[in-house]
């Protein structure tokens, strides 16, 4: 104590701030040894001092309120040290100003912009240290600018940098100390620098804070964006439907987007693009550029024109040289026939009914670009075929090793005889699952005929009695129709479950009903086709779950089955006078389906 | 579904005597899934009463199915009917 005391005398003018209170405070404290070893009286002045600046760092733990924690804090060391004034100036962000956060005194210097460089002020903040000036008139970086703009006077200054992890970005000023004694000391020194470190914590830690809320509001905004955009896309239609798109974003939000459409006359409109960029511009002119064909298709059914129009109104309010990429066209399911325009976009695929390909490139520049354009209309049929609409975020995968048209070609081969939503999924799945992070949106769609060659019908009265011969007549059609004998098995217990529910559920036990099972061929995929009609009330899909068999119980284990052994089950829209219609369809050549020993 | 509520009550009758139960499978064609939800519960009710319930001779169907519900670790499968005296000696 003695030797501090000594030390105190000595007035050096700059301290660096490494070697402030708490190092002290910290040496003094018996922080391990028993009472007795305490060599601090309770009553000293360096306790008072510790007390001091322990209530002052509670203050902050203990509020929320940053500006009004700091503004206390300061007040109460300004009283402490009997200062007439005191104030907090902050860095601005463009590091050319020291700003007055607030003040206390007799003038109001709230807002008071320092050019950072100049004073005392930015001295404490360049140096990072404590600047006591005992008489300003003697220091050429005083600004006397402030006291003669107004009444008051500086006589001496004491100031401590704010700063976190070595870099300071602002300080604490306090001047004119009163009383009997009116000059700072090194004491006055260090209480300062150890409010500044309280403060310079407490201001860093706020502003992360804020930073950290609002990066998140950001993040949030940008999903509730993302989750708009998808909504933007069509719904998954049922299997019976024959177009199929999937959307998989590299982030949050696409510039990407397919879309199809039913028009009153049957026919179906459907688009594919991609938007040059990333980011927020991307999705916004995405969600406009589908909007426009949503609406549009409606009225302009030739692709060709409904491009143009697209055209003409993207390229008058685009900007920074966006463009847009993009197919849209026609199908007719009654004829399998296809009419499509394309503005730039990779060329559609279509794999023929005898897994030959044929390309289409485009012959027309991108949306966006220049009004006025006309882009030509292609016809095809599909007969039995799949038309494929692909980005290039599909093509690019893979990085280094990029999947380009002739790995996706290769994949629509392999996946050639899966239902329209598992083949896109199982690409999808493959492309996302490879080591290399997606760089861009992966999106697909693909149109293929729906319709089956009919196999035949059969129709029962709901009783149980009847499943007998269902699983006979189930045997022979399938039979018939080239099914290997495991994969009969697995369709007469598929069948036998779909059927039981209806007798159980449907018709609630009664025997009155009936259910009729129309069996299909779909020659494209090479898959059976099961329809299970009944004219029980409508079930409520949400009811149709499938159990986890980890539970143990009796029971529950029908849907379980079917879904095990289909590859497709799924509950359409049924035709007229009929309540229920269960879709299930399954590959002719899938096997491992029971364990038939 | 049609036989099973008649099978569902001869066996639960015979779990209730308290005497172990085997069950052969060997002459069952087919079985759904509510066969084998009468199963599961004829196994739980002999679980409870402390006796052993086996499932004898299962035909390829039947065992596809068991497996299919990933019940053939659940149950105890023998080959033959003979095997069960055997258990239950």
């Amino acid at each position: 104590m003695r030797a501090w005391a000594s030390r105190d005398r000595v007035l050096p003018f700059t301290l660096p701030i490494s070697d402030n209170l708490f190092r002290r405070t910290c040496r003094a404290l018996p922080f391990a040894g028993p009472a007795k070893e305490c060599m601090i009286d309770p009553d000293s002045h360096l306790m008072q001092e510790i007390e001091f600046v322990a209530s002052l760092g509670a203050q902050f733990t203990e509020s929320i309120e940053l500006d009004e924690t700091l503004r206390n804090a300061t007040l109460r060391v300004m009283e402490h040290l009997d200062a007439e004034a005191a104030s907090v100036f902050l860095l601005n962000p463009e590091e050319t100003h020291l700003v007055c956060r607030f003040c206390a005194g007799p003038m109001d210097v709230t807002g008071l912009a320092v050019p950072f460089g100049k004073g005392i002020l930015s001295r404490a903040v360049i140096n990072n240290s404590l600047e006591m000036v005992l008489d300003v008139r003697g220091d050429k970086d005083f600004d006397a600018k402030v006291d003669e703009e107004t009444s008051f006077v500086t006589h001496s200054i004491l100031c401590a940098p704010l700063a976190m992890k070595g870099k300071p970005f602002g300080a604490i000023e306090i001047i004119n100390k009163a009383g009997v004694h009116p000059l700072f000391t090194i004491k006055d020194g260090r209480l300062l620098s150890a409010l500044a470190s309280l403060s310079a914590f407490a201001i860093h830690h706020a502003r992360m804070t804020a930073e950290r809320v609002a990066q998140e509001s950001l993040r949030q905004e940008i999903r509730l964006a993302g989750e708009i955009q998808r909504s933007l896309l069509p719904r998954n239609p049922e299997p019976r439907f024959p177009i199929f798109g999937i959307n998989l974003p590299a982030q949050e939000i696409s510039g990407d987007f397919y879309s199809h459409v039913v028009l009153a006359d049957g026919r179906i409109a459907f688009s594919l693009g991609d938007v040059s960029g990333k980011g927020i511009r991307a999705s916004m002119l995405m969600s406009k550029t589908i909007s426009l064909f949503q609406c549009l298709c409606k009225t302009t059914q030739e692709p060709g024109r409904l491009l143009a129009a697209i055209n003409d109104e993207v390229v008058e309010t685009s900007s920074h040289g966006m463009f847009v990429t993009m197919i849209a066209g026609i199908y007719d399911p009654t004829t399998e026939d296809v009419v499509f325009a394309n503005a730039g976009h990779l060329p559609p695929i279509l794999r023929k009914a005898d897994g030959q390909f044929l390309t289409f490139e485009a012959e027309m520049p991108p949306l966006g670009i220049l009004s006025g354009i006309e882009f030509p209309d292609e016809r095809i049929c599909l007969d039995g075929g799949s038309f494929y609409l692909y980005s290039d975020g599909v093509t690019e995968a893979g990085g280094e090793q990029e999947l380009g048209e002739a790995g996706l070609k290769l994949m629509l081969n392999e996946f050639a005889r899966y239902p329209l939503a598992q083949r896109l999924r199982n690409i999808v799945e493959r492309l996302s699952s490879s080591s290399q992070p997606l760089n861009d949106d992966i999106t697909l769609l693909v149109i293929e005929s729906a319709e089956s060659y009919p196999v035949g019908v059969l129709k029962f009265a709901s009783d149980p009695v009847t499943l007998k011969e269902m699983r006979e007549r189930i045997r022979e059609m399938t039979g018939s129709a080239g099914a290997a004998a495991e994969l009969i098995e697995a369709i007469v217990v598929a069948l036998n479950e779909a059927c039981m529910n209806v007798i159980q559920h449907g018709y609630q036990g009664s025997a009155q009903g009936e259910y009729e099972l129309r069996v299909g061929h779909h020659n494209g995929r090479d898959a059976m086709i099961f329809e299970l009609l009944d004219h029980a009330p409508p079930i409520d899909k949400a009811n149709i779950k499938s159990r986890s068999l980890d539970d143990l119980r009796p029971g529950g284990l029908g849907v379980h089955f079917i879904e095990q052994l289909m590859d497709e089950m799924e509950f359409c829209a049924p035709p007229e006078g009929y309540g229920n219609l269960l879709y299930m369809s399954i590959r002719m050549d899938k096997k491992n389906l029971l364990e038939i020993s | 579904m049609h036989s099973s509520p008649i099978a569902r009550k001869v066996l639960l009758d015979l779990v209730k005597t308290g005497s172990p139960v085997a069950v052969d499978l060997s002459a069952v064609t087919y079985m759904d899934s509510s066969g084998v939800a009468t199963l599961v519960e004829a196994l739980q009710n002999a679980k409870k009463l402390g006796q052993s319930f086996v499932l004898a001779a299962p035909t390829g169907s039947v065992l596809g199915v068991i497996k299919l519900a990933r019940l053939d670790k659940v149950f105890r499968i023998v080959g033959s009917v003979a095997e069960c005296d055997d258990l239950a000696a």
